[in-house]
């Protein structure tokens, strides 16, 4: 007799593999929104410039209030790669990504700050 | 017997389906290249996102454009048409025969010809004073659009009359940058000149653009609206005025009285499919006040967003607003 179960082991095996290529999936979007991480750069305790580090430009920054500077973003987060100030303390601390980091330039009064945040930035403030 | 054959095949090629399908969203939200350039022009700070880095070709558009249409530049079109009272500069045609327009539909209380009173108070300018009483009615005689020459060959003004075009220059600008875009082949991308907003194409997630609106009465924010691509301005007394003897006076002027304006509201936000007519509108709105809102607020071709000294927010019925904290 050809009597076959509904089951047989190929198809639990394929379906065990969907069930967890399903929960990948959402182990990965989980991650994907859990958080924003937005660095603030200010020079003077005035904020010249705005990036969410997740969906910001990967590559170097420079900014017309923060003249000598090189910024840069990349997946590891936001760093300064170039400054010409004596020291370069700011270029030597490398890069930031998490909530509540900073980089001090003190000879240009300039800090990158990071805030992290559940909703994701505005696309544009007016 | 034919249908579980079919269920099986289904869950063998399942997980190649899936897996394909995986592949394709992870690249999607992977991180896409993108460009953010922040610059001064069109006398404002400028922030410009695009994915592709073309952002160089808008930035010269922009200052060539501000260049042109500066009523207080020493060069450029509008300064020599204001100096000669002729030109024959396309753009400048173009911004003019635009706003006559929408004046047409939507009456004169914003004018182009504003240029002899909006220099008389300079509250954009670095000298901002409070005319005599004299001046300010002179000024307001060289008033009327409506004197304005066009021809095929270019613009000429009576005698007496200077142009002003802050109403509606950023709104211009942003439109050439959005046929440019077109041009190019780019699929979606930001031009931020501060109160005059690009929002152009479909974000790579497909997803709407989300704008925070300003509080003017407050330093936080009044909501987020959630909007496809399209052009915003916004009209407001909060960011550019001036105080003398005690007075704040706005840097929207009353054409009515040619004094800076009174109006009991505080910001307006146009959203529409123009950029020179969301700026067009929101500066007229914000002119003529709140018992002059209603109706605005049911138009089938922009959507507006008001707030008014008060604190009381008026919004259109097709507006995606969610009010900050709610």
């Amino acid at each position: 007799m050809m009597e076959q179960k509904l089951l047989n082991r190929r198809d639990a095996i394929i379906l065990l593999s969907l069930a967890a290529v399903g929960i990948l999936l959402w182990l990965l979007f989980q991650t994907g929104s859990r958080e924003h991480v937005t660095a603030e750069i200010t020079v003077d305790n005035t904020c010249i410039a705005r990036y969410d580090l997740s969906s910001a430009p990967k590559g170097t920054i420079t900014l017309p209030q923060a003249e000598g500077v090189v910024f840069e973003i990349s997946d590891q987060g936001i760093r300064i790669s170039k400054n010409d100030c004596p020291g370069r303390q700011c270029v030597h601390t490398g890069w930031i990504s998490r909530p509540n980091q900073t980089i001090v330039c003190l000879p240009k009064k300039l800090m990158i700050q990071l805030t992290g945040s559940e909703d994701a930035p505005p696309d544009v403030v007016i | 017997m034919k249908i579980k054959e079919n269920f099986r095949f289904f869950l063998k090629k399942a997980p190649a389906v899936w897996l394909c399908a995986a592949g394709v969203w992870l690249t999607s939200c992977g991180s896409q290249p993108m460009w953010q350039d922040t610059f001064y022009t069109m006398d404002t700070v400028v922030t410009l996102t695009l994915p592709e880095s073309d952002a160089n070709a808008t930035r010269k558009s922009l200052e060539a454009l501000s260049q042109q249409l500066d009523c207080y530049a020493n060069q450029g079109a509008l300064a020599a048409l204001n100096a000669s009272g002729t030109s024959q500069d396309a753009d400048l045609r173009d911004v003019i025969t635009q706003t006559i327009l929408l004046e047409d539909q939507f009456g004169t209380g914003v004018q182009l010809s504003s240029g002899a009173l909006s220099r008389l108070w300079g509250i954009t300018s670095e000298h901002p004073q409070v005319p005599t009483d004299a001046d300010r009615l002179a000024a307001l005689e060289t008033l009327g659009d409506d004197r304005i020459r066009l021809d095929r060959s270019g613009v000429t003004l009576p005698a007496d009359m200077q142009l002003d075009l802050g109403a509606v220059a950023k709104g211009y600008a942003l439109d050439q940058t959005a046929r440019q875009w077109q041009d190019a082949g780019i699929s979606w991308g930001i031009l931020s000149l501060r109160s005059s907003v690009l929002l152009y194409g479909s974000k790579p997630g497909g997803e709407d653009f989300t704008v925070q609106i300003q509080d003017p009465n407050g330093a936080g924010i009044l909501g987020t609206v959630t909007t496809p691509a399209c052009f915003l301005s916004t009209s407001g007394g909060y960011e550019r005025f001036f105080e003398a003897d005690g007075m704040r006076y706005c840097h929207i002027l009353d054409l009515t009285t040619g004094r800076p304006t009174e109006t009991d509201l505080t910001s307006v936000t146009v959203f529409t499919d123009n950029g020179l007519k969301s700026d067009f509108l929101s500066t007229l709105l914000f002119l003529e006040g709140s018992e002059h809102l209603e109706p605005h607020l049911h138009a089938a071709d922009y959507q507006v967003l008001a707030v008014d000294a008060a604190g009381k927010i008026y919004c259109s019925d097709g507006l995606q607003f969610q009010k900050a904290g709610a």
